[in-house]
Formats: structure tokens, sequence, C-alpha cells
């Protein structure tokens, strides 16, 4: 080996080096700006539910009120509005939801993904138009139905039930999952003995794990800020959810009390925050795709 | 039997003070107003002890007569208004030991759908809030039902000298009326901040002498200052093809939008009506003493309540968010007075009716004659100083609210003299509103002139209002 | 070896025709929740809006018939139907392929092994959290033409600002980089779908003396495809129906600059009190979503691969 080329190899190995360096430069530079893009209205939502009432509308704006009116948090909670009721509905609700929307998500999911069938294709198609139609036109039918004819009005089930028979979003995205797994891992099984159901709950279900972390996620998110259904099926204020509580604050002739609403709202979206921030390593780990093993 | 006018007076000297306090900037003031507050609730729990021990009695007594009949009456509130509502039917309850009234409350922008889909379930509330637009909608479709029975049979409750009767105009349907209305408060008033009056020099509206539309102008020059983002406006209240185009702006110019109380017929390209506008426009693109949209920004809120406005159009109930965001002193005033020598204004306000799916109606009934007494105006409504209520007998404790403005008789005044019910209130009313306003929108933002834009708005609305003529006939308005 | 072979063969000719009927009921014994749930709580009302399409229904009172008249009013005299289509398609065309591709780019930039990674996740999804009346206020304060952040941000390049809500034509692109605030939701599901790529593979290639680039190219892009196609198609259904942010933000205005088709149906449905002409609406944009849908599905087999694919 020459001395020629051990240097030109180092020149190699020093400027793969300098681009690594520059290309992780990059990164942090672009991680940086983006965070502070996306978190600053947070940042100025947090800030608002800390100014009194009458300096909600200062102007200039300043990003910081000059005393920090912590007491918005309990007079937003429960000075007006019962939120800790509509809380316990909401997790109600939604803890029901992801549960059922988990376990009749993947059944049909697997499904559609693994198995034959002639009618599968149109089947698939019928179930993707169900989300075509706006819910504005089968609203109103459909509370027609449970209120009407099975007398569910001013209550839960109607907002719980339907989880549990499949949610399309949820079936799609698992659907897609469950079609990048090789075939070789279920013909195995079966050479074992295995059943469709085993197959299903041993293997695949273990392999789709963060796709599942992510339909779970989803519906959470869904289920907790649903407007639309709770506000139809809900009467009394004891059923309430939060997202029709947090709507409480808006008036007929302006958006009243800011400065509460949005303290609210800091409330509001702390439990799903903190549950994706703890909750992410368990489901999604890193890869190295710029060669370096962290 | 109305209710206890002394129980619902001890609340109200409760109930007004944390309004008060809630006005009140310094932090050390509302300390000390809320420890006052805490006291007096104690003294209210010890008080209401006592009610609900007589109470106690009378309820053993009505029971056996009969079982609790529970109603629901829908509201739209805003939240901090609803302690109050809560309060009144905890009141009606214990006074009624057989019937017990539900409250819920809907947000004004999602009451219609809520409202909707449970009539067409046939899941309505026993009592329904409706506000003027969508009256004749509920009304013509038959679900609400008329309480003019209810009304004939009970003298005590329908003094009707006591209604402001512009504020029956849009419940009637055939001669019968289907809704009560519980305020009717005047739009085009006047609303000045004194501070930035003071500060040119400039003497109050109407204080020197009655202003007219061009000193009206003139004001708004005078106290429009400054560049960019410490510019200050003179008056912010350009008109919008709404409700209220007719009474606050055209008529004292001698034109009109809808020209029939049927609104069939658009004359909005009339000379006088292009006249008009066009001299309303040049108040945001020529003279610039009108913030536009974006220079004002929709949110958050109105200029005029961060101090940067000097006068703007208001209703009697914008008061009460003024009164809670602005920090300058302000007043009110009575409208300028238009080419035609006169003052004009529009007048509107909201009602309770009795739905179709009720089947209890005489219960209904006992909660509205109870709720829109004259004791319940005033506690609901008048006494927290929220708005102009519809009974003349209100006033008085509305104008004693710690929230109404100093001026507040101007309201009264305006709905005696020049105040008129003559607003987009038939069944497509919203739809001619919405077909006009993004077409006078261009014109509002220098797109096309006033003229083009009125005439492409006569073309747009008469399919809109021609839709109007069945309900007229229906209605009984033309024979 | 045996046992393979007819395993094998149970599934290796799936011509049409031929599937077995075990597995035609395993099929359907599988997808029977959604199957349940279709009939039970979607298909009448689907079916009860196509009914209404053909009638006026005030809602208030029982419908009356008026058979086509209502797409008859839709083609024939109503102006604000193409305009409202107009502006959505315009929505859909940019705010979806923007979407995938700053998500695609947040999710791969996370998905490696950064300092504080949690913390970034969090930042850039949080946003996606926030709904309702809360954004439109966040919203109207960041495009503030005069005090907003973002104008102040493009003056310090000596950038004039623009109007953004309160203009034409600046109107739909403001509430367009709005909806990009909230590909966190996205970014998620692309951070799960790099999770699904075997790491040998990496590895495999960085043996083979694969770059950064390459691998990217020939791993992650082709592996990442089903995702990226779930993202397109939901992106497109969801879009075409997008409502809230402009029903809070600007209720179609400046001049019906940012009136959605949804949100013109929302208004003939609960402004207008005309449900039967809004469900006529809904379906003519039911039929529109459904063919893109299908077409996107037919292209799929051109880009999309699936390890596990059925053929």
């Amino acid at each position: 080996m020459t001395a020629a080329t051990t240097s030109k190899k180092l020149d190699w190995r020093a400027s793969r080096h300098a681009r690594h360096v520059v290309s992780q430069v990059f990164v942090y530079a672009l991680l940086l700006a983006g965070s502070f893009v996306f978190i600053t209205p947070l940042i100025w939502m947090f800030s608002t539910s800390l100014r009194p009432e009458w300096e909600v509308y200062t102007y200039p704006p300043k990003l910081f009120p000059n005393y920090w009116f912590w007491e918005n948090y309990p007079e937003g909670w429960s000075s007006l509005i019962p939120f800790s009721t509509f809380l316990k509905n909401t997790l109600t609700i939604t803890l029901f939801n992801v549960t059922g929307n988990l376990i009749s998500c993947s059944l049909s999911a697997f499904g559609f993904a693994r198995l034959h069938s002639r009618y599968r294709n149109v089947l698939f198609m019928l179930l993707l138009s169900t989300m075509m139609l706006p819910y504005e036109v089968t609203m109103i039918p459909q509370y027609v139905v449970f209120a009407k004819y099975l007398k569910w009005g001013n209550d839960f089930k109607p907002l719980i039930l339907p989880a549990w028979f499949g949610w399309p979003f949820g079936i799609f995205l698992l659907r897609q999952f469950f079609m990048t797994i090789p075939f070789e891992l279920d013909d195995a099984a079966r050479i074992d003995g295995a059943s469709t159901f085993r197959i299903f709950t041993q293997i695949m279900l273990p392999l789709v794990k963060p796709a599942m972390a992510t339909v779970a996620i989803f519906a959470f998110v869904g289920n907790w800020n649903n407007f639309m259904a709770p506000l139809i099926y809900l009467n009394s204020m004891s059923k309430f959810t939060m997202a029709l509580g947090l709507r409480l604050f808006q008036g007929q002739h302006a958006t009243h009390n800011q400065h509460l609403l949005m303290a609210v709202s800091m409330v509001n979206i702390t439990p799903i925050l903190l549950l994706f921030f703890f909750a992410q390593k368990t489901f999604i780990r890193g890869v190295a795709l710029t060669g370096i093993k962290g | 039997m109305s209710m206890t006018r002394r129980k619902l007076l001890g609340y109200l000297g409760i109930g007004s003070a944390g309004i008060a306090l809630a006005a009140c900037q310094p932090k050390v003031v509302e300390k000390i107003v809320k420890e006052t507050v805490v006291v007096e609730k104690e003294v209210e729990k010890e008080v209401e002890k006592i009610v609900k021990e007589t109470v106690v009695v009378e309820k053993e007594v009505a029971a056996a007569a009969g079982e609790v009949v529970e109603i629901r009456c829908t509201h739209s509130w805003p939240a901090e208004l609803w302690p109050r509502q809560e309060q009144f039917d905890d009141t009606f309850n214990e006074e009624h030991p057989n019937i017990k009234v539900i409250g819920e409350n809907v947000v004004w922008g999602d009451y219609v759908p809520k409202l909707t889909a449970a009539a067409a379930a046939g899941a309505m509330p026993d009592l329904m809030y409706c506000q003027y637009a969508w009256a004749q909608k509920f009304i013509v479709n038959r679900a609400v039902i008329s309480l003019q029975p209810y009304l004939n049979n009970d003298p005590e409750f329908w003094g009707e000298d006591d209604f402001n009767p512009e504020s029956l105009k849009t419940y009637r349907f055939k001669g019968d009326l289907y809704f009560v209305p519980y305020d009717e408060g005047p739009t085009n008033m006047i609303y000045y901040n004194i501070r930035l009056f003071d500060e040119v020099g400039y003497p109050y509206p109407n204080s020197d002498k009655d202003w007219t539309y061009e000193d009206l102008l003139m004001a708004a020059k005078e106290l429009t200052s400054g560049e960019g983002t410490s510019k200050v406006w003179g008056w912010n209240g350009i008109p919008s093809m709404g409700g209220d185009l007719n009474m606050d702006f055209l008529a004292t110019w001698g034109a009109r939008f809808w020209v029939d109380p049927c609104e069939t017929k658009s004359e909005i390209n009339s000379k006088e009506a292009v006249e008009c506008l066009t001299w309303w426009a040049a108040f945001r693109l020529e003279h610039k003493v009108s913030p536009t949209p974006a220079e004002a920004g929709t949110i958050p809120g109105n200029p005029f309540s961060y101090g940067r406005v000097a006068m703007m159009k208001g209703a009697s109930w914008d008061n009460r968010w003024i009164h809670s965001n602005l920090k300058d002193p302000y007043d009110i005033a009575h409208t300028y007075i238009g080419p035609n020598g006169k003052r004009s204004s529009s007048s509107m306000g909201s009602g309770y009716g009795i739905t179709k799916d009720t089947p209890h109606r005489e219960q209904c009934w006992e909660y509205l004659r109870n709720y829109l007494s004259t004791e319940g105006q005033i506690f609901v409504w008048a006494a927290p100083g929220v708005g102009s209520p519809t009974r003349w007998s209100a006033y008085p404790a509305y104008f004693d609210s710690p929230l109404a403005p100093k001026s507040a008789k101007v309201f009264m005044e305006a709905l005696q003299d020049y105040a008129k019910h003559e607003i987009l209130d038939s069944p497509n009313g919203y739809e001619i509103t919405q077909t006009a306003n993004p077409i006078w929108d261009k014109a509002l933002l220098g797109e096309s002139s006033v003229q083009e834009a009125l005439d492409e708005i006569q073309e747009a609305v008469k399919p809109v209002m021609a839709k109007n003529v069945q309900w007229c006939e229906d209605a009984g308005l033309i024979e | 070896m045996g046992a393979a072979r007819a395993v094998m063969a149970e599934r290796e000719p799936p011509r049409p025709g031929s599937i077995s009927r075990h597995e035609e009921i395993e099929f359907f014994l599988f997808i029977m929740p959604w199957m349940i749930g279709f009939i039970c709580f979607s298909a009448i009302p689907i079916v009860a809006s196509l009914v209404l399409s053909a009638a006026d229904w005030p809602m208030l009172q029982p419908p009356t018939w008026v058979g086509f008249g209502n797409y008859a009013e839709i083609f024939g005299r109503d102006p604000l139907f193409r305009k409202s289509l107009v502006n959505t398609v315009y929505y859909v065309f940019i705010s979806v392929p923007a979407g995938i591709v700053v998500a695609l780019a947040l999710g791969i930039l996370l998905n490696q092994k950064v300092i504080a990674r949690p913390f970034f996740r969090t930042c850039f999804y949080v946003p996606s959290l926030v709904t309702g009346v809360s954004v439109a206020v966040l919203w109207s304060w960041l495009l503030n033409p005069q005090f907003g952040l973002i104008n102040h941000f493009l003056s310090l390049f000596g950038i004039q600002g623009a109007e953004w809500l309160y203009n034409t034509k600046t109107a739909m692109p403001a509430m367009i980089v709005m909806s990009l605030w909230g590909v966190g939701g996205s970014m998620v599901i692309y951070l799960a779908g790099l999770q699904g790529i075997p790491e040998q593979y990496y590895e495999a290639a960085e043996i083979d003396g694969a770059g950064t680039w390459k691998k990217f190219q020939h791993i992650t892009v082709p592996m990442i495809t089903p995702t990226i196609f779930f993202t397109l198609v939901m992106g497109v259904i969801g879009s075409f129906q997008t409502f809230t942010q402009f029903f809070v933000m600007t209720n179609g205005g400046p001049a019906n600059a940012t009136l959605t088709y949804v949100l013109y149906l929302y208004r003939n449905a609960f402004e207008y009190f005309r449900m039967g002409y809004a469900a006529a609406l809904a379906w003519l944009l039911f039929i529109i979503i459904l063919i893109v849908t299908i077409l996107q599905f037919w292209g799929a087999g051109h880009w999309v691969y699936y390890e596990g694919e059925l053929r």
C-alpha cells in the first residue's frame, strides 16, 4: 500500500466527517427554526392565559404580561363552567372509544389487508366512501335514528357505540401497515399449524405496534376534540365534553374572556401533550439514517 | 303567582356587585370586592336555608297534588351570564314544586344546527330562545306554538302597553304572537371615547348642537390622527348588507335596500342608495377616518375596545363587552341627523317560545310568564346591565345598573322616538345578507365602484327575495 | 414440506374465482365489526341523505319531493357552487402536496438520533392538538396585517407584509399556510411508517457502500410509499371537505375568496334551512372525491410498494 492511497483515504474520511458536521449543523438549525415557528402561537396562547382581562387587548401586543395572573386557571376552570365534570365525561368517552377503535380497526384492517375475497376491493372502496360524504348532511338523519327511534337523546351511547364497530381512518391506516409485512411470516406460522386468528394476534399485531399506537393517538385526539356529534347529542351541561365547554366562551357578539378561554385551552391540551411526550419513546425508536449510531 | 319580588331583588344586590367588580380594573379593588362578595354569599346561604325550609312544607303539599313535571329550556347565553340564569331557575323551581325547569345552554353560533336536529327528531326542548333572524323560519315551519291563547288569558302578564311594540313585530304570524321578546335594542347609537375627545378638545357628540351626518364626518376627520400602528380613527361603523342597513344608513337618504315588509323587492342600486353608500364608503376609502378590516383586525375584538377609535356605531348590547375591555371613560349619544333632517335607527332583539314537541304547555307558560315578567327581565337582563329590556317597566333597573353607560336613557329615548324594527327578518333574510355582502366587500376593498357593486347586488338578490313571496302570502302580510 | 406446499398452494394461485371458501368466510369474520357498524350506523344516514337530495327539507317539517330540482338548480343557476368548488380545488391541490412534503421531511428528520428528540417531536406535534376557537384567535393574531408576527418577521428582511385574510388574493394562501401548521399529525404517521423499515436493510446497503442519499432513495422512499399513499388519499378526502377553520376564521370572506364547498353546503343546510339542497351538494362532492380516490388507487399500482400485497 502506498502513501498516496492512504492519504487519499484519509482525505476522503476527513471530508466525510466535515460533511457530517455540516449536515448536523444544518439539521439542528432547521429543527430549531422549525420548532420555533410551530411553538410560538402556543407561547402566545400561554401568555394570554396569564393576562388579566384588561390586558388581553393591549396594543401593541406584548408577548408577556406585566403581571402573571395565575388566578385565571382556577377561575376559568370552575367559576363559570363546571369543567371538572366535562373532563370526566371527555375521559370516559375517549377511553371507551380508543379501546373500541383499536380492537375493531385492527380486526377489520387485517381482513382487508391479508385475506382473499372476491368482494374485498369493492367493500374497501365502500369503507373509504363513507368518509366522502360531509358529516353535515348525515348527522341529522343519524341523530333521528338514535334520538327518535332508539330514544338515545342526551346519552353517551351514540357517541361510544359506533367506535366499537370500525373507524375507516384507522382501518385504512392499519391496512397500509399490514400490507408491508412479507407473507413468508404467515406461511411459516401456517406450517406450524397456527390458525389465522393466532397469526393475527401473535405475529401481525406485534409487528404493527407503531401503527396501532398511531391509531390510538389519532383516536384519542379525535375523540377528545370531537365537537359536532357531542353538540347534537348532548343537552344537559352535566353531560358536556371539554370541546363543548370551551365553546361556551364564545358569545353572540364577541369572544369574551379570551384569557380564561386560553387558560382552559392550555389545560385541555395538556393531557394529550403529556401522553404524546412520554408514550412516543415506547413506540418510536430512532434509526440512524445518516450512518451514525446513536 | 309571579315570583317573589323580594327574593329576586335580594339576589340582585349580590349579582350586580359581582358584575361591577368584573368591570373594576385595578387588582386590589377587585380583591376587596371579592372578599365582600364572599361575606355576602354567606349571608345569602343563610337566607336560602330559611327559604328552603319554608319551601319544603309547600313542596310536600304540592307533591301530594301531583308529580313533578320536568321541562327543558334552551338558552344561548355567554358563559359569564350562566350562573345568573341558574339562580333564576333555582328560585323558580323552589317556588313551583310541581315543575322542575332544566336550563340548557347552546352557544349562539351552534344554536341552529342543534335545534334543527332536535326538531327533525321530535326531540326539541320544551322552551327555546330565538333570535329575530331565525324566528320566522321556526314559526312558518310550525316548530313553535302560538302563544296568543295564553296571552289573551293572562292580563297580569300581558299588559301590552308595557312591551315595546317594535319588539313584537318579528314574532307575529297571521296576527298571532309566537315568541315573547325579552330584549329590544337600538343599533345605531354613537359610542364615544371620552379620553380621545378630550385630547383633541373636541365637543362630545350632540353636546354643542344636534349633530348632522356632516358634523359626524367632520368630527371623525378631526379625531383621526397618527400613522400605522399608532393610528387613531375617528369612526368605526361602515354599512354592510345586513339587517340594519335600511334604518341605520339608507332611510335618512330616502333609500331602501328591501322596499316592502315582505322583503321581496330590492332597490339597492337606486340613485339615493348609491349616494348614501358612496358617502359611507368614503369614510374608509377616501377620508381614511374608518379602519379597514385589515387595519382593525376582526379578532382580537373591536378597535374601539382598545381605545383606537374615537366613535363607533353600536347597539345597546355592545355596552357589556366595551365596558369590560375599554380602559378609557366612554359614553353614548343619539345618532346623527341624516339628510332628510331626521334621526334613524334599527332596533332588534330576541325572544322565547314554546316548541311543538312539548307535552307540558301549561308548565312552559308558567315559566315564560315568570321569566319574562318585569321581575324576571330585571333579574336576568336589565339589572346586570347586559342590554336594554323589552318591558318599559324594567328600564329603571337598567339605568341603575353599574354597567349601564352614563347616558343609558338615550337607548330608551331612541326606542320611543325613532328606532324602528324594520330589519331583515323574513325567512330568507339571512340568505339575502350572505348573497349581497361578498359583492359589497369588493366595493369596500376598492376592487369595484359602489355603483357596480350595487348593480350586481340588485341582480343577485332578486331570486332570493322572490322566494319570500309565498311566505308573505302565508303570513298575511299581503292580500 | 408437504404441508407447507399445501398452504402455499392454497394461497399462491389466487386467480379470481378460485379463492377458497374457507378464506372467504374468514375475511368476512374479520371485517365483521366494520360490516355491522356500516349497516347499523352509516348505511341509513347515507341512504337518507341521498333520498333527501331529491327533496326540499327545511328540517323543522317533513320533506317535500322535488325530484332532480336541487341538482338542476345547482348546475343551472347557482354561481356559488362553481365558485366554492374552484376555491376548494385550489386549496386541495396546494395544501395536500405541501402538507405531505413538510410532514415527510419532519418525519424523516425526527426519526434520526438527534438530541432532545422527544422535545422536538412534541413541538411539531402539539399545534395539531389545538382546535376550534383557540386556533382562530391564535392565527388572527399571527396574521394580523398591522401587528402580527408574520408581517413583523417579514419586515426584518425589508419585505412589505401582506393583508393576508383581508385581501382576496392572499386570503386563501394564508389559510393554506395555517393548514400546514397542523401537519404534526401526518408527521406522526410517517414516524410510524419509518419504524416499519427493518434496520437490516440499511445495514446491508451500508455494506454495499451506499451513501445517505442512496439509502434514502432506494430503501426509505419505496418502503414509505404505503404511508405516503395513505396520507395522500386521506388528505384529499379531508381537504375537499375542509370547513371548520374557514367557518371560524373567514366565514368565506372577503368577497367569497375563501368560500369552500362544505362551508357553502353548511350555509345552505343550517343558515338557509335548505337541507335537501345541501344533501344534493354533498352527493356531488361525494362523486368528485370518489372519482379522485379511485384514480389514486388505480395509479397506486405504479408507485406504491407493498411487501405483503395480495395479488
